[in-house]
């Protein structure tokens, strides 16, 4: 057994296998695969993989049912692989659980980058009260202060637990009925131009130039997701 | 609503009622005149009631009324003292004959006016029927113009006259339906036609005796505007059994528009019904097109920046296999492209290049092409002799007879394919033989729909195949049919018939 990060990748597209299959060794990862839905739910309980990648066109079963199913037992890191490109069918991915998603046709550099950003926020220490830091910006969740480059940044609390919320899953896309609902309660779930205000206000307070933003970064149609600084 | 009860309204029976009415106290006042001898005086009076009743019960209550006031001037004038005068000479005979006269009278009254009722009760029974009748017929129409078919029908029936239904078609108006056929508008007619479908209201038909229009007009209002007008003819009759008409008539008229606002209700409902299934059906079709595209445009991109990125700490066998990768996957969306191609040329009116074609010829260049596309599979041709020329398009023909190989290869692994081509008066008849699984029969319909893939058909598909063949089967002018599975219950017979005089669909 060698000491490698393991990915299940789950497509049914042998093609799509293939190039997966090089692109992931080479990477320095060890891909396991799986064609069907009830072949992928079996992977993950037995080689239990650092992160899944699924397409969700399955033969046997629509690929957000089995986000829902991995979900129910696992919290290991789902990346969606899907010739669909519709934004409802990201939203619902992301609501079940995917923590993000890619749209085929893509190119490596972009797919591995991703899997690199889940993989880095499922770590355990980026959850609890430590210290949390994406980039330019740390957050101490004890003290509520958040800085910028060690700066401190003036913030209402609002926007702090917005803030810490993107960062603490940096690298990954955060609907915004999630947030929504994380932030200002199952009420306000629909509240989607509000949360924009919020997030304009924010980028003033950290982007050096908030109109063209670099930390805060939007997902049209789906939501936002903090720049994964490493 | 109207509402009109048969006292309300009294009739005007003929003139001739009052003349038989007459005749029969003339007759009674005879045979009182001849029998007076032997008949006591009190059968007299009675005789005359009888009269009165008779005429009452036979005309109605105003003839019967009549009756009794002749009865009574007839009694007086032949049987009381004085004789032959008016006058009346004791005060008993006075009294007698106010008595008879009042008898008579009532006895008038009471009988015609259940004559009369008995009257409207089966005029409203027989109305009652009608539109009963109507009612029913209403839920078979399917659309306004079977609405007002059987409305005329039955508002003839209840009018007993024409019935003549108009629309309104560009400012012209016309005859929609009438009862009897045939039956049209003078200019009077046609102008209190015009006032009904401008103002949405009913022109009443002018009385008997008087110029102007000798039918009733009836809108039929359908959201504040008069898509139909109906015509009725107006009868010869009293006030009475005109107003009765005019009531069932209004109530048809209301029926017959809510039943063309339900029909146009039902069509806008299916219609919207049909677009949302053709939308579906778009939508799949997309989704399906989109996933054949993607699919190899993802290994083929995904595989190059692998190279690009990757390339340098790979081992070259792994090079070597995405390099292979790009290229099947480049061929699979060149082959996809051309499918899509061709089919839209043939969707959007391709013109065959028609030509005098030898069968032999195309039959052999498709069993070749067939061949190199599928190395492993065996190929077999077999032609009768004598096979005629046919005026066709020899490249479509040929794309097709490779394409019904080219599927049944891609299902009969390594079994042997064969095309055979034979010939008769009507025409020449190729089939395609397989050995493969077989088609279930219910899936005989949809198997020639673009991107219909059957399963286990490998990843080479495109889903266009035997759509191409279908619809290059129809530019020709010949039919394209399965028999599948074969007697022993596996492979399967695609038969392309070319008609031999080389009929084009146009």
């Amino acid at each position: 057994m060698s000491g490698k990060v393991r990915i299940l990748v789950v497509d049914d597209e042998p093609q799509i296998r293939r190039f997966l299959r090089h692109a992931l060794d080479a990477s320095g990862f060890e891909p396991v695969f799986a064609e069907t839905a009830a072949e992928a739910l079996l992977s993950v309980k037995r080689t239990k993989p650092a992160a899944v990648v699924l397409d969700l066109g399955l033969p046997d079963l629509d690929g957000k049912l089995v986000i829902g199913q991995i979900r129910q037992t696992s919290a290991v890191p789902i990346i969606v692989l899907s010739a669909r490109d519709q934004e409802a069918e990201k939203i619902a991915a992301f609501d079940l659980g995917a923590n993000d998603y890619v749209v085929k046709p893509f190119g490596i550099g972009e797919f591995l980058a991703r899997l690199r950003a889940v993989l880095r926020s499922s770590q355990p220490e980026t959850s609890g009260n430590a210290l949390l830091a994406s980039g330019p910006i740390s957050i101490n969740p004890d003290r509520h202060e958040a800085m910028k480059n060690g700066a401190p940044v003036r913030l209402t609390p609002k926007e702090f637990e917005l803030l810490s919320l993107l960062v603490r899953h940096a690298g990954r896309v955060m609907t915004h009925s999630h947030i929504l609902e994380t932030v200002w309660g199952p009420a306000h779930r629909e509240d989607i131009a509000y949360l924009r205000v919020f997030v304009g206000q924010l980028r003033h307070k950290i982007e050096d130039t908030p109109s063209e933003p670099v930390l805060i970064l939007t997902e049209p149609g789906i939501g936002y997701r903090f720049a994964d600084g490493g | 609503m109207r509402t009109l009860s048969p006292v309300a309204r009294v009739s005007r029976p003929r003139a001739l009622h009052y003349v038989v009415s007459a005749l029969f106290v003339s007759a009674v006042a005879l045979f009182a005149t001849a029998s007076v001898s032997w008949l006591p005086a009190t059968g007299l009076p009675l005789l005359f009631l009888v009269a009165v009743l008779g005429s009452a019960v036979t005309f109605g209550l105003w003839p019967g009324i009549a009756a009794a006031a002749f009865a009574f001037a007839t009694y007086n004038f032949l049987f009381v003292e004085p004789l032959y005068t008016f006058r009346v000479g004791s005060a008993a005979d006075v009294l007698a004959l106010s008595l008879f006269l009042f008898t008579a009278a009532l006895t008038g009254w009471l009988a015609g006016r259940a004559r009369d009722e008995a009257d409207a009760a089966t005029r409203r029974a027989a109305h009652l029927a009608q539109l009963s009748a109507f009612s029913s017929e209403l839920g078979d129409c399917s659309s306004a113009k079977d609405v007002m078919a059987a409305f005329s029908l039955r508002a003839a029936r209840v009018s007993d006259t024409p019935v003549v239904v108009m629309q309104q078609t560009g400012g012209t108006i016309e005859v929609a339906t009438a009862e009897p056929a045939g039956t049209t508008l003078d200019d009077v007619s046609m102008q209190a036609c015009e006032r009904a479908f401008r103002y949405g209201r009913e022109q009443a038909a002018t009385a008997a005796g008087w110029q102007g229009s000798r039918f009733g007009f009836y809108p039929i209002v359908i959201d504040a505007k008069a898509v139909f007008v109906a015509g009725i003819g107006a009868p010869e009759l009293d006030r009475l059994r005109s107003a009765e008409i005019d009531q069932t008539v209004t109530t048809m008229v209301a029926q017959a528009a809510s039943a063309i606002g339900r029909i146009a209700q039902t069509q806008a409902i299916n219609a919207a019904r049909i677009r949302a299934d053709q939308e579906t059906l778009r939508a799949g079709l997309l989704l399906s097109l989109s996933h054949d595209l993607r699919t190899p445009l993802a290994t083929i991109l995904g595989s190059v920046s692998t190279l690009r990125d990757l390339g340098h700490s790979m081992p070259d066998a792994a090079r070597m296999d995405l390099l292979a990768a790009t290229e099947e996957e480049t061929r699979r969306l060149a082959r996809y492209v051309d499918d899509l191609l061709t089919m839209t040329r043939l969707k959007t009116g391709l013109k065959p290049h028609l030509a005098m074609t030898d069968m032999q010829d195309v039959a052999a260049s498709a069993v070749t092409r067939a061949q190199a596309a599928h190395p492993a599979c065996r190929f077999g041709l077999t032609m009768k002799d004598g096979l005629p020329q046919v005026w066709t398009d020899a490249a479509l023909l040929e794309q097709a007879l490779f394409n019904l190989m080219d599927n049944a290869a891609k299902f009969s692994d390594i079994k042997p394919v064969h095309l055979s081509a034979g010939h008769d008066e009507s025409g020449v008849h190729f089939d395609v033989t397989d050995h493969g699984p077989g088609i279930a029969p219910q899936l005989h319909s949809v198997i020639f729909d673009p991107l219909f893939r059957g399963q286990d058909s490998g990843k080479s598909g495109t889903g266009l195949g035997l759509a191409i063949v279908k619809s290059i089967v129809e530019i020709l002018g010949g039919t394209v049919t399965v028999s599948s599975p074969q007697p022993e219950g596996k492979g399967s017979v695609f038969t392309l018939f070319l008609p031999a005089n080389g009929t084009l669909s146009s």
